[in-house]
């Protein structure tokens, strides 16, 4: 809300200064957003009068003109068409600074010497004439400060009104609150006209919970024409543009009050009658804006005998629209049902000044004072006579009484407040107390523009916003320990961070939202619940429009972003949620996910550098689980559509799948041009944390030392390093510590579809050191296992 | 007959050239070697009669373990000089930078909200997490929203294709303040609880603004739990976050699930309070929205509003962390770019 400084101070009949009211409105819980001075940027321009206009001796279209500044006649030279002898006119003095920063300087042009400019509103910025100079009234007085004289010394507050109060959305508004904490008295401006005329306009409601109050005047013989220069900059300043001198009125009386107004010919509505019902199917209205707008759907209208003339609460039509040829009007103040209003406003997308007020709701029995004020105005301004007015107001308001029990202010607050206190500070807001002195608790009766006022609670806020809660004391923090409500979700996923920080991969956030387009890329199994994503039906953008069913669309741009900036690798983790649909409800899961690709800067003696591999993201996964110590874990080889075929796996625990790793398919590394591989793993967090751990058995460290034995073979390329591994077990017994392959040899030195591998057999045992004997006996028996199962080769 | 002061002086003062460790074995030899002149002097003491054997053996013996422990200490002496000159030649170039250690880390909105959550559990909080996906009447209805009120306007929603009869249309919660509901539909006072988490507005998104964001939303119910323990602790939660000397005030505000409602504001930590382009000029920076819980929350969740009171609290996370990192565009945290994520 922007309020002038001036009409705030007129209202309170004070002079208080824009910092004395920004600190004021602060304290009472306005925010302030901006404090504009309008005459800031125009500087050292005084009103002139024209003494003299002589043509330019050596140019055409300049004059010499001698103005008055109030002391001495200035020669200026000037260019404008319109310059008359007796004008007051806006005199730039040598030295002033223009709107835009221009500055006026003595200058001689074509001869003759200029002291100081005359201006137009352009040049002024207070219009879009530039083509002639600006007129002054002859009333001003040669000398004085033009923005003094125009009134634009003036400054603009603007601040924020929170939803529940629509009552500070006004000039009279706002001061009634300044009024309260500054302790000043306050009245309204008095109206001379009375509600009540000699004979009835026609006025029917058809709906009296859609509108709860209609006041209708009509005053016949106005004039139409230009508004009092005081109403214009008052609009201005508030960002309203001047339309005529009735739209002005209804808007000023709209700033002053809070109230809207509506103004409509009167000899245009049919029959002279005011409806206000609900829109019929098939009917429409051209607006003020222009517009057309559809009326099918149910919404509230003003109509005549047979058409709709505005939509109630939002906006005007422009068919009955006070113009240059009205001569009657009818002023409509009224009281629509706030989601009435905001159903209209929503559903034909308009806000206005006028829904804005209505959503929030105004004062039932203020409207009146507004209605009889833009009388007042228009009869000033317009002319006219106030000849006949019509009242429907079946249930008049009945004022809120709120019962106030000072102990109980203090106990929600925490602070020693009198009742004294209390009731002075809530009698300052106009609350009328009910009961005098005698019983503990206090009543009062709430007046009707604070129709946020409901209960005690709204009355112990309003204490607190007038003591200010500066006053309020700072209690020392009195702990309570609870224990029985900690999910471990949080500790488990501070786990996940820190194993996989240790295992070099930072955190990723991605939003949660997915393109339908990902699944043309990111292949599932027909069936695959993550196919089946919950759509946001009012989504930002295209690829806004689904809610994620797994992290991997956000994670794969995460590569091709940082691919992009020609970042040498991308290790990125995230824990995110997934949604899945789930009958009439939802799902969620929340879920954890790798993504691996490129590869570590090469050192300065660094031989290569290490791109990361398939078994790279196997050790991040077998770190991972063993470092939270889920139980029973393994990978093992499986199909994954949106994976390489050949380079996939499962991870289990316990037998049942908990995630997918592999390097992704081909057709994704095609969709994004990627030239190195990317590997990715999703795991379910929630198994995860099932099997998750804190505590861990603890493997006593060896005594006694260990014996190594290598082995090369060439086996058969179908035979995996698992099937190898079990084998090699059976015969070792428990003496085997450990089984780890170092080399895997494929090319021209040995036979196609055979590979070579060497690996290494760690012996120990827990009870005594072993023989070199005992090593042989099971290397021999390896070796034969080997060459007997799978006609492996020993290499020499 | 061996005259030992000569051979003494002889001894020492060859022992006073030696500056190799070549002229050492060449005297070594000279003198203590197997024909050398204090070795032979020493095996003609057998030829002698008792009396001047024990004479000249006693001054013989004493010169050889003289001689021997001057040569000893030059060894000595010469060893450690090599041994200085190896480790003097072992150089690196200190100045050459470190190798890459690879690293990892959490993403900064998880570190601050880290920080938020350590700060709040001594206090004695406990978290508690809702879900993203809410039904109107959590993340409006019981929070004291009323239907078609320009409240909610503030907190433009994304709808979902979920429908039921019984929950309406889901929607993606705008705050966090629905998990307050939850915790007090579960459990009775005292509660302490802190929920954070992530979530929606129907925003464009742009370099202050974003249409996924998290939060993180405080909740005590008890007994007796007054506006003036919540100046309390969000006074010292804010002073642990942002440090013991920073300026807070509290300002009235609106929300509807709170009453008494406020602002919370910290002293601009950029220009300390005298006014910079990042606090418009005021000092201050908006950090916490906060009140006592509204009467009509409690009455949603069937508690007595005349028997428990309590207080909330929310704040943004995102904006916490620009204003502590200094990042002045919100779609970083969003981006994962290594570069960006490699700082924190």
């Amino acid at each position: 809300m922007k309020v002038s400084l001036k009409w705030v101070n007129e209202i309170l009949r004070t002079e208080l200064s824009a910092d004395d009211i920004v600190s004021v409105l602060e304290t009472i819980g306005f925010q302030v957003e901006q404090c504009e001075k309008k005459s800031e940027s125009i500087r050292n321009v005084i009103v002139g009068e024209i003494k003299e206009v002589l043509p330019h001796p050596r140019a055409q279209r300049l004059s010499v003109c001698t103005v008055f500044d109030g002391q001495t006649d200035k020669s200026v030279v000037c260019g404008a068409p319109n310059v008359v002898q007796g004008l007051k006119v806006p005199l730039a003095l040598v030295g002033a600074v223009l709107p835009g920063g221009k500055v006026i300087r003595k200058s001689t042009i074509r001869g003759v010497d200029s002291e100081g400019m005359i201006c137009s509103e352009k040049e002024l910025f207070m219009g879009d004439v530039a083509d002639g100079i600006m007129h002054l009234p002859s009333s001003m007085i040669a000398g004085e400060d033009l923005c003094a004289s125009l009134g634009l010394d003036d400054t603009i507050i603007e601040y924020e009104v929170t939803p529940n109060r629509p009552d500070v959305l006004s000039h009279i508004g706002i001061a009634r609150e300044i009024a309260v904490a500054r302790h000043l008295s306050f009245l309204l401006p008095k109206t001379k006209t009375r509600l009540a005329a000699t004979s009835e306009c026609k006025v029917f409601i058809e709906d009296q919970k859609a509108c709860g109050r209609y006041c209708a005047q009509v005053i016949e013989g106005i004039k139409v024409g230009p508004t009092p220069r005081f109403i214009v900059q008052r609009l201005n300043a508030c960002g309203i543009r001047s339309i005529n001198n009735i739209v002005d009125v209804t808007n000023y009386v709209l700033l002053e009050t809070g109230h809207p107004l509506h103004s409509f010919d009167y000899d245009l509505l049919e029959n002279q009658e005011i409806h206000v019902r609900f829109s019929r199917q098939g009917e429409s209205i051209k607006a003020l804006d222009g517009k057309s707008y559809d009326l099918s759907e149910k919404i509230l209208i003003i109509a005549d005998r047979s058409k709709p003339v505005a939509i109630a609460g939002v906006i005007g039509g422009e068919d009955t629209a006070v113009s240059a040829s009205t001569t009657n009007i009818l002023l409509e103040a009224a009281y629509f049902n706030p989601r009435v209003v905001r159903r209209a406003s929503r559903k034909l997308d308009i806000s206005t000044e006028s829904s804005y007020r209505f959503e929030r709701g105004i004062g039932m029995v203020g409207l009146e004072y507004a209605s009889l004020r833009a009388v007042d105005l228009i009869l000033m301004c317009a002319g006219g006579e106030k000849t006949k007015s019509k009242e429907v107001y079946p249930k008049p308001f009945v004022p809120v009484v709120i019962e106030l029990n000072p102990k109980r202010v203090n106990q929600i607050l925490g602070t020693n407040i009198t009742k004294n206190t209390m009731a002075d500070i809530l009698n300052r807001l106009n609350m009328e107390l009910k009961n005098k002195g005698v019983i503990e608790s206090l009543i009062f009766q709430v007046p009707s523009f604070r129709i946020d006022l409901k209960e005690e609670i709204d009355l112990i806020e309003e204490i607190a916003r007038h003591v200010g809660y500066h006053t309020i004391p700072t209690a020392p923090v009195k702990g309570i320990i609870m224990n029985d409500m900690l999910p471990e979700t949080w500790t488990f996923q501070e786990e996940i961070r820190n194993v996989l920080s240790g295992a070099a991969f930072y955190e990723a956030y991605n939003y949660g939202f997915i393109s339908p387009d990902v699944f043309t890329y990111i292949h599932f199994e027909p069936g695959d619940k993550r196919k089946e994503c919950i759509s946001v039906t009012n989504p930002l953008s295209q690829e806004f429009t689904l809610l994620r069913t797994t992290l991997l669309p956000g994670l794969i741009q995460n590569v091709v972003m940082n691919i992009s900036k020609n970042n040498p690798y991308t290790r990125l983790y995230e824990l995110g949620t997934v949604f899945f649909k789930n009958g009439n409800s939802s799902l969620e899961e929340k879920k954890l996910a790798g993504i691996l690709t490129g590869s570590y800067p090469k050192d300065l003696w660094m031989e290569k550098s290490l791109t990361f591999d398939f078994r790279e993201c196997t050790g991040i996964v077998e770190y991972l689980l063993t470092r939270l110590n889920v139980p029973n874990w393994k990978i093992a080889p499986h199909r994954i559509p949106y994976l390489h075929p050949g380079q996939s796996a499962c991870i289990y625990i316990d037998d049942k799948p908990v995630g997918e790793m592999g390097c992704l398919h081909p057709d994704i590394h095609e969709k994004f041009k990627f030239n190195t591989q990317v590997y990715y793993f999703e795991m379910n967090a929630g198994t995860l944390m099932h099997g998750f751990r804190t505590s861990r058995p603890y493997k006593p460290l060896p005594r006694y030392p260990a014996i190594k034995r290598d082995f090369s073979f060439i086996f058969d390329a179908r035979i995996t390093w698992d099937q190898i591994m079990k084998e090699v077990l059976k015969d070792g017994g428990s003496i085997i510590e450990g089984i780890v392959p170092f080399d895997r040899y494929e090319g021209e030195k040995i036979r196609k579809d055979t590979y070579g591998l060497s690996f290494s057999l760690t012996l120990r045992s827990t009870e005594r050191t072993l023989t070199d004997k005992e090593a042989d006996e099971i290397q021999n028996k390896v070796i034969n296992r080997l060459k007997e199962i799978f006609g492996a080769q020993l290499r020499t | 007959m061996v005259d030992v002061k000569k051979l003494e002086s002889e001894i020492l003062s060859q022992l006073d050239c030696v500056g190799e460790p070549e002229q050492l074995q060449t005297l070594r030899n000279t003198f203590t070697g197997r024909k050398g002149k204090l070795t032979l002097a020493l095996r003609s003491l057998g030829t002698m009669d008792k009396e001047e054997r024990s004479r000249l053996g006693k001054e013989l013996n004493n010169l050889r373990s003289l001689v021997e422990d001057r040569i000893g200490a030059l060894e000595k002496k010469f060893r450690e000089d090599d041994r200085q000159e190896l480790i003097g030649k072992d150089r690196v170039d200190v100045t050459l930078p470190g190798k890459h250690i690879v690293g990892g880390g959490s993403h900064p909105l998880t570190q601050v909200m880290r920080e938020i959550i350590n700060i709040f559990i001594s206090f004695g909080f406990v978290l508690a997490e809702g879900t993203d996906l809410e039904t109107d009447y959590y993340n409006f209805g019981a929070l004291n929203f009323p239907e078609d009120h320009p409240a909610r306007d503030a907190q433009d929603t994304f709808y979902t294709d979920i429908t039921s009869e019984k929950d309406g249309t889901f929607i993606l919660r705008t705050h966090t303040s629905p998990v307050q509901i939850h915790v007090m539909q579960s459990v009775r006072p005292p509660i302490r609880a802190l929920m954070p988490g992530r979530v929606y507005r129907h925003e464009a998104i742009d370099s202050s603004h974003s249409a996924v964001f998290h939060q993180v939303e405080g909740l005590a119910v008890d007994t007796h739990i007054t506006f003036a323990d919540l100046k309390g602790i969000l006074t010292l939660f804010v002073r642990r976050m942002f440090g013991p000397a920073i300026k807070v005030r509290f300002r009235p505000s609106f929300f509807p699930f709170t009453e008494p409602s406020a602002e919370i504001d910290i002293q601009c930590l950029l220009c300390k309070g005298k006014g910079c382009g990042v606090c418009k000029r005021t000092g201050w920076l908006e950090m916490l929205g906060a009140g006592m819980v509204h009467p009509n929350v409690f009455r949603a969740v069937k508690y007595d509003p005349q028997v428990v009171s309590g207080y909330a609290f929310g704040m943004g996370v995102e904006r916490i962390a620009m204003l502590k990192f200094g990042v002045n565009d919100m779609r970083l945290f969003f981006e994962n770019d290594m570069r960006f994520l490699r700082q924190f």
